[in-house]
C-alpha cells in the first residue's frame, strides 16, 4: 500500500498542478512544459547512454531533425516544394519521429562497429554537421562552370529559421492562447513514452542493450547481434528525440538553428549524468532539477540579487546577470554530485565498493555440490538433437596470420558428434585463436570451417552462436553489473522472439515466452549449482561461481557444439573435479560435442577422447590420450620429461 | 625479515584477510597456498601497500609497511612479479625490464642486473625490442620475473607464476625460481599449484578464506592430510 | 580565423600553396593543443573537455605577461631574443600549474563541467567582446622583403614563428615521453595503473605532471595563436578544443604521432575548405571526413588496435 502511495501522489500532483499554478497566478506552467520536454529527450538520450552505454555527444541533432520536420511540413519555407501545403500538426509528429528514427539508423548503421569514444565523437560531428547543415540549406546556389543549377533555394529557412510553426488543431482546445493544454498534451507524451520505456528494458531487448554496454565481445558471443542491437537504441532514442523536437517546435512557433548547437546535447547529456544513467526516475528528476534551474531559479534569483543591489546600493550587484553563469552552475553541480554520489542522484549504486571487479578476490567458495542427472532441466535434453549425422565440427587447413607471425597454420581437426577432444599446446601456439577463428570472432585467412554441413566462414559470432556452437573465456567474461539470472537470460536471446513492438504491448505470447524463458534459466542454474543465487550481481559471485555462470550461460544458447576455454584454470582440485563431472555428465546425457583447451593435464587426459597438439600454429600430433602422451614430440615441446614423474606421484592410470 | 601479523584487509566491506599473520626469513622461499578467493593476492597487495591493511601490522627488517605508499615500498627492496603478468604491453622488453629498476639510481648496477636477467632467460635477450603484449605467455612471465629482478630486491614476491603455463613451461619456471633463490634473493611465492610450489619451497603456509589454517615446513605438507586431499587433489 | 584567402591575380597554384601554409599554421597550432588532449587521455582515460579552455586562457594569460612586462607594440630584435622566450615560459607555467589545480579539484567528476566554469571565468574576466591583442611579433613578408621575390604568396615571420616554435616543443615531448624517467612513468602508468605503481611509480606525481605539461603545451598554443592572430574571444576555447580534440581522435586518441599529424590533417582541412568550398561549411566538412576516416579505422590514423583478448 506504501509504495503505490508515493506514485499515487505525483500523479495528483501532477494533474493539480496547472490548476494550482493559475489559482496562485505563478505563471509558470509554459516554462515547466518546456522543462518536460526536454526531460523527454532527456529520456530518450537514456536508452542510448544509460542502457545500450553509447556516449552520445550529439543528440540534439535528432532534436534539430524533428523540429525541422515538423516545421518544414507544417509552415513551409519559401522555396520548399511543400510551399502551401501545411500537414496537421498530428499527422507530423509522426513523421517527425519516424524521420529522425530513419535518420538514427542513416548515421548508425556506417559507424556503430566503431566503439567508444571514437563513436561519441561521431556522434559529436553529426551533432555539429546538422546545424550547420541547417544553416547553410537556406540559401543554396550551387554553380557548376557559370551554368547555375540551382539560385538561392531556401530549403530550411537558413539563420532565420522557420516561422510561423502551426499549432495543433483540436475542437475546443486553446492551443493557441493557453498553456495548459500543452501542459497536458506534453504529460500525456511523456507519461506513454515512459511506459514504454519502461516495459523495453525489461524485455529481451532491454537485457540486449545492457549485455552491449557491459561487454560487446562477450555479448556477441552470446547470440546478441550488436550492430542491429545498437542501431535499435539509436533509432528509438532517436525516434523519442523526434517525438520532442516536434512538439517544442509547434509549441515556440518558431525554430531557428542555434537551438540545436552542441550546448543543448551537453544539456541533455547532464540531465542523464546528474540523474544517474540507465535509471528512469534519475533521468526525470535530473532534467527537472536542470531545467526548473535554469529557467525559473536563475532569472528569479537574478531579480532578487538586482533588487538587493539597487536597495542597498551596490551597482554590482544592481546588473549582475546569473543568466550569464549558467554553465558555471552547471559545472558546479555536476562536479559536486559526481563526488558525492558518482552513480548519480538516484542511479543504481555500482556494486559495494568502486573497484573493478578484477581486483575484489571473491570470497572462496563453499565447496560445490557434484552435477546430478536429474537436475538436468528437461528442455535442454529436447533441444540436444542434432538434426544431421556425420561429424559435428570439420575443420580444414585453417590458417591465420596476424602481420607476419602464423598464428595458425593450416590446422585440421574434426569433432565427432557426442565426442569430447582436447586440445592442448604450449603457450602461444594459438589455441585460443583456433576457437577465435571457429566462433567468429576473427577472420581465418585460408581454410574451411564446416558445422554440421554448413560453412561457417565469414559468419559473425552471434550468427555462429544461433547455429548451434557456444563458447566460454578464458579469462571469464559476464555481464558484471547484470544479475546472474539475466546473464543467462542473454544466453537465450537468440532463441527469443519477442520484438519492440511485442515487447512494449506484451501480447500473451511474448508474456508467455519471458515467463518460459526465466524458468528454463532457473532450472539451469539450479542443475550447474547456482540455485538461490539467481537475483546476485555476477560480479559478486566467487570465481569458481563465476566460471560455472559463464558454462549456464553458454548452454543457454541451446548449443550443440560447447567450446571451453581453459574451464578449470585457477580451480583448486576439488572444483577442478566437479567441473568435468559436469562436462562428462553433458555428454553422456545430452550427447553435447565439446572442445576443451586445457592446461591441467590430469583433466585432459581423463575425459578427452581424442587429443590435438598445436604448437606455433601447426598441428604436431593427434590422437588418443594413451599416443598423446608417449608422443615425442609433445613430450619435447609441452609435456616436458618431469610429467611422467608427475603421473606417477597422482597415480593417474596411463 | 618479514612480518605480517594479525593483519585484517577489507574491499568495501567484503573481509578479504581475517587476521592473517605469517613471516618469512632471510633466504627461504615461502609458499602460501591455497583455493581461489582464499586471498593470497590480497596478502601480496596488502604487502607491497596496493591495499591497505584495517587492522594488523607488516614490517619488513623492523620497517613498518603498513601505512607506506608502495613506491616507498618497492625502495625498501620488496618487488613483485604480479598475478597475469601485467607485463606493460606497448612497450618493448627491454622497456619493460628498465622500468622494473624505476626506483633505483645507480646506472652500473642497474646494467649488470640487466645482463643478470638475460642469462637467466635468454629468451628474453632474442625478444628484447618485442613489445609485451606480442609476447607468448611464458615469455610474458619471464617477463614480469624478471622485471621484479630488475628492483634487486631482497624479498620478491611472486604471484601464481605457473598459471596458464605448458608442463614444460611450469618446470622451467620453477627452476629459474630456485636459481634466483639460491643467487640470495628470498621469495614468498604464491602458488595455485600446490605440488610444483612445496617442492621448491622451504616452508609452506595454507591459507582458507583469509586466515591462515596450517604452516610447516614444505615437506611436512606435502605428507599433511589437508594439503594431499583439499590441493594435492588425491583421494 | 583566417577567412578565405581571395586575390584575384594568384593562379590556382598560388592559391594552393597560399592555403597549404595557412593550413600549416593552423594545424600546428591545433597539434600542440590535441597533443596535450591525448596524454591526458591516455594516463586518465577521460576526456578532458576543459583543455580547449586551458588553451584559451593560456592566450588571455600571455596578455597579462606581456602587459605586466610592458609589452604593447611590436617587439624589437632585442625583445624577440630576451622578452619573448620569457613570455613564453611564464605563460607555459601558468597553464600548467591551472590544468594541475583542474585535476586536483575534479579529479573524478567529468572535466566538461569544468570547461563551463572555466569559460565563465573567461567571460567575467575580459567581458563578453572579442579582445585585441597587440601586435608584438613583427609581421614582415619573407618572400618580397628578404628575398626580394615578387611572388603573390604571402608567407610571413609569423609562419615562421608558428613552425619554429612548434616543432621544438613536439620533438622536446617526444624525448620527454620516450627516454626520461617521467615519460617512462607516464606511459606505464597509462598502460596499467596498479602495475606501475607495483614498480615503484608514484602513480598520482605521474598524473599531475602529464597535466602540468599538458597544459604548458596548451599555454604554448594559446600565445601563439594570440600573437598570430591578434585577437582573443572567451568561447574559442570550445572550438579549437573541439578541432584539437578531433585532430586527436582522427590521429589516433593516446598516440603522440596522430595527434600532431591530425592536428596538420585538420589544418589543412579546414584552410582548403575554405577556400574551395565554404568557411560556412567547414566545421560539416571537418566532420565528416572524421568520421569517414573512422568508418574505415576505427582506431584512428595511427592508434593502435586495441587487441580484444578473448
Amino acid at each position: 500500500m506504501k509504495r503505490a502511495l508515493g506514485p499515487a501522489a505525483l500523479v495528483v500532483a501532477l494533474l493539480l498542478y496547472p490548476f494550482l499554478d493559475r489559482a496562485l497566478g505563478f505563471q509558470t506552467v509554459h516554462a515547466v512544459s518546456d522543462g518536460m520536454i526536454y526531460v523527454l529527450l532527456a529520456l530518450g538520450l537514456n536508452i542510448v547512454v544509460g542502457y545500450a552505454g553509447l556516449l552520445d555527444l550529439g543528440y540534439a541533432a535528432f532534436f534539430a531533425i524533428g523540429a525541422y520536420a515538423m516545421a518544414l511540413l507544417n509552415s513551409p519555407v519559401l522555396g520548399s516544394p511543400l510551399y502551401g501545403h501545411a500537414w496537421s500538426f498530428w499527422l507530423c509528429i509522426w513523421i517527425a519521429a519516424a524521420v529522425s528514427a530513419l535518420l538514427g539508423v542513416a548515421i548508425g548503421a556506417p559507424t556503430l562497429r566503431v566503439r567508444g569514444d571514437y563513436l561519441a565523437i561521431i556522434t559529436l560531428g553529426f551533432g555539429e554537421i546538422i546545424p550547420v547543415a541547417i544553416r547553410n540549406l537556406g540559401d543554396i546556389t550551387i554553380d557548376i562552370g557559370g551554368f547555375r543549377l540551382v539560385e538561392r533555394l531556401n530549403l530550411t529557412g537558413g539563420e532565420n529559421g522557420v516561422n510561423p510553426v502551426g499549432r495543433p488543431y483540436l475542437p475546443g482546445v486553446p492551443f493557441e492562447t493557453d498553456p495548459m493544454p500543452w501542459y497536458f498534451l506534453i504529460l500525456v507524451i511523456g507519461a506513454a513514452s515512459l511506459w514504454a520505456m519502461n516495459r523495453l528494458r525489461d524485455s529481451r531487448l532491454g537485457r540486449a542493450w545492457m549485455a552491449i554496454r557491459e561487454d560487446e565481445t562477450a555479448a556477441d558471443c552470446t547470440g546478441v547481434n550488436p550492430v542491429s542491437t545498437k542501431l535499435l537504441a539509436f533509432a528509438l532514442g532517436a525516434s523519442f528525440s523526434g517525438f520532442a523536437g516536434s512538439v517544442y517546435a509547434a509549441k515556440l512557433t518558431a525554430i531557428t538553428p542555434g537551438a540545436f548547437e552542441f550546448q543543448v546535447s551537453i544539456m541533455l547529456l547532464c540531465m542523464v549524468v546528474l540523474g544517474g544513467a540507465g535509471s528512469l526516475r534519475g533521468v526525470i528528476l535530473g532534467g527537472m532539477l536542470i531545467t526548473i534551474f535554469d529557467r525559473i531559479v536563475l532569472s528569479q534569483s537574478t531579480s532578487l540579487v538586482r533588487w538587493l543591489g539597487r536597495t542597498a546600493g551596490v551597482p554590482l550587484l544592481a546588473s549582475m546577470d546569473l543568466t550569464l553563469w549558467r554553465w558555471f552552475f552547471f559545472g558546479l553541480g555536476l562536479v559536486l554530485v559526481m563526488l558525492l554520489r558518482p552513480q548519480g542522484l538516484a542511479g543504481r549504486r555500482r556494486g559495494a565498493t568502486a573497484l573493478a571487479p578484477a581486483e575484489v578476490e571473491p570470497v572462496a567458495a563453499e565447496p560445490s555440490a557434484p552435477p546430478r542427472v536429474e537436475a538436468i532441466p528437461e528442455w535442454l535434453r529436447e533441444r540436444a538433437v542434432s538434426p544431421s549425422a556425420g561429424p559435428i565440427l570439420e575443420v580444414r587447413g585453417l590458417t591465420k596470420r596476424f602481420g607476419g607471425v602464423v598464428a595458425l597454420n593450416e590446422v585440421d581437426l574434426v569433432v565427432p558428434r557426442g565426442a569430447i577432444i582436447g586440445l592442448i599446446g604450449p603457450n602461444g601456439a594459438g589455441k585460443t585463436t583456433f576457437f577465435n577463428a571457429v566462433t567468429g570472432l576473427v577472420r581465418a585467412d585460408g581454410g574451411r570451417v564446416v558445422f554440421e554441413g554448413a560453412s561457417l566462414v565469414g559468419l559473425r559470432p552471434n550468427a555462429i552462436v544461433a547455429r548451434g556452437i557456444a563458447r566460454t573465456f578464458q579469462s571469464i567474461r559476464l555481464f558484471p553489473e547484470m544479475t546472474v539470472l539475466e546473464n543467462v537470460l542473454v544466453g537465450e536471446h537468440c532463441r527469443l522472439r519477442a520484438t519492440v513492438y511485442g515487447a512494449v504491448r506484451r501480447p500473451p505470447s511474448v508474456r508467455a515466452e519471458e515467463r518460459r524463458a526465466r524458468e528454463r534459466g532457473r532450472a539451469l542454474l539450479a542443475f550447474v549449482g547456482l540455485g538461490g543465487k539467481e537475483d546476485d550481481r555476477a560480479r559478486n559471485l566467487p570465481y569458481g561461481d563465476q566460471r560455472r555462470l559463464e558454462i549456464a550461460r553458454a548452454l543457454a544458447t541451446e548449443p550443440r557444439l560447447l567450446l571451453l576455454d581453459e574451464p578449470t584454470a585457477g580451480m583448486n582440485p576439488r572444483e577442478t573435479e566437479t567441473l568435468t563431472d559436469l562436462i562428462g555428465l553433458l555428454r553422456r546425457e545430452l550427447a553435447l560435442s565439446v572442445l576443451l583447451i586445457e592446461h591441467d593435464m590430469e583433466v585432459v587426459m581423463r575425459i578427452s577422447d581424442r587429443i590435438t597438439v598445436l604448437d606455433y600454429g601447426t598441428r604436431i600430433a593427434e590422437g588418443t590420450p594413451a599416443e598423446i602422451q608417449r608422443h615425442p614430440r609433445v613430450i619435447e615441446a609441452y609435456l616436458g620429461t618431469g610429467y611422467e614423474q608427475e603421473l606417477a606421484a597422482r597415480d593417474v592410470p596411463r | 625479515m618479514l612480518d605480517l601479523a594479525d593483519v585484517h584487509t577489507y574491499y568495501g566491506n567484503i573481509r578479504a584477510l581475517r587476521g592473517l599473520s605469517l613471516s618469512v626469513q632471510p633466504g627461504e622461499i615461502v609458499t602460501l597456498i591455497g583455493a581461489n578467493g582464499a586471498g593470497k593476492t590480497t596478502t601480496l597487495k596488502t604487502i607491497i601497500g596496493t591495499v591497505r591493511p584495517r587492522r594488523g601490522t607488516v614490517s619488513f627488517n623492523g620497517t613498518r609497511l603498513d601505512s607506506l605508499a608502495t613506491d616507498r615500498i618497492v625502495r625498501l627492496g620488496i618487488a613483485q612479479s604480479p598475478e597475469g603478468r601485467r607485463v606493460f604491453p606497448r612497450m618493448s622488453v627491454l622497456e619493460n625490464l628498465e622500468l622494473g629498476a624505476f626506483a633505483r639510481v645507480d646506472r652500473d648496477g642497474i646494467a649488470g642486473d640487466l645482463e643478470r636477467v638475460f642469462t637467466l632467460f635468454p629468451r628474453l635477450r632474442e625478444r628484447i625490442a618485442q613489445k609485451g603484449g606480442t609476447l607468448s605467455g611464458g615469455e610474458q612471465q619471464m617477463l614480469a620475473i624478471g622485471r621484479a629482478l630488475m628492483a634487486r630486491p631482497s624479498l620478491l614476491l611472486l604471484d601464481e607464476p605457473s598459471m596458464g603455463l605448458s608442463p614444460i613451461l611450469v618446470e622451467t619456471i620453477f627452476r629459474i625460481v630456485q636459481d634466483i633463490n639460491r643467487q640470495g634473493t628470498t621469495i614468498l611465492l604464491v602458488e595455485q599449484n600446490a605440488r610444483m610450489a612445496l617442492r621448491v619451497a622451504h616452508r609452506g603456509y595454507v591459507i582458507q578464506t583469509g586466515r591462515i589454517v596450517l604452516h610447516d615446513t614444505a615437506a611436512e605438507l606435502l605428507r599433511s592430510d589437508l594439503v594431499r586431499k583439499t590441493y594435492l587433489g588425491e583421494k | 580565423m583566417g577567412g578565405p584567402f581571395e586575390a584575384p591575380h594568384l593562379n590556382w597554384w598560388e592559391v594552393l600553396v597560399q592555403q597549404t601554409i595557412n593550413g600549416l599554421t593552423r594545424g600546428a597550432v591545433f597539434a600542440l593543443i590535441a597533443m596535450g588532449y591525448t596524454m591526458v587521455y591516455g594516463i586518465i582515460e577521460l576526456i578532458n573537455f576543459a583543455h580547449g579552455d586551458v588553451f584559451m586562457l593560456g592566450l588571455f594569460i600571455s596578455l597579462f605577461w606581456f602587459t605586466m612586462l610592458g609589452v604593447t607594440k611590436t617587439l624589437s630584435i632585442a625583445g624577440l631574443v630576451t622578452l619573448l622566450p620569457l613570455v613564453f615560459v611564464l605563460t607555459m607555467l601558468t597553464t600548467a600549474a591551472l590544468n594541475v589545480a583542474i585535476d586536483r579539484v575534479a579529479y573524478r567528476p567529468l572535466r566538461r563541467s569544468l570547461s563551463f566554469m572555466l569559460e565563465n571565468v573567461a567571460l567575467l574576466w575580459k567581458g563578453p567582446a572579442p579582445i585585441a591583442y597587440p601586435d608584438v611579433f613583427p609581421s614582415v613578408d619573407i618572400l618580397r622583403e628578404w628575398f626580394g621575390v615578387d611572388s603573390a604568396i604571402f608567407v610571413t615571420t609569423k609562419d615562421v614563428l608558428v613552425i619554429a616554435a612548434t616543432i621544438p616543443l613536439m620533438i622536446a615531448l617526444h624525448y620527454f615521453v620516450t627516454r626520461t624517467r617521467w615519460g617512462k612513468a607516464m606511459r606505464a602508468t597509462a598502460q596499467d595503473r596498479e602495475t606501475a605503481q607495483a614498480m615503484g611509480i608514484d602513480v598520482e606525481r605521474t598524473i599531475l605532471v602529464t597535466f602540468f605539461v599538458g597544459g604548458a603545451l596548451a599555454g604554448a598554443a594559446g600565445l601563439i595563436q594570440g600573437m598570430y592572430y591578434n585577437i582573443g574571444m572567451w568561447w574559442m576555447g570550445y572550438q579549437a578544443g573541439l578541432r584539437a580534440f578531433t585532430a586527436a581522435v582522427l590521429g589516433g586518441i593516446g598516440s603522440m604521432g596522430g595527434a600532431a599529424l591530425g592536428g596538420l590533417v585538420i589544418g589543412f582541412l579546414s584552410a582548403w575548405s575554405d577556400q574551395y568550398i565554404s568557411a560556412r561549411w567547414t566545421n560539416a566538412i571537418v566532420f565528416s571526413i572524421l568520421i569517414l576516416v573512422l568508418v574505415f579505422r576505427p582506431h584512428g590514423l595511427l592508434g593502435e588496435r586495441a587487441v580484444d583478448k578473448a
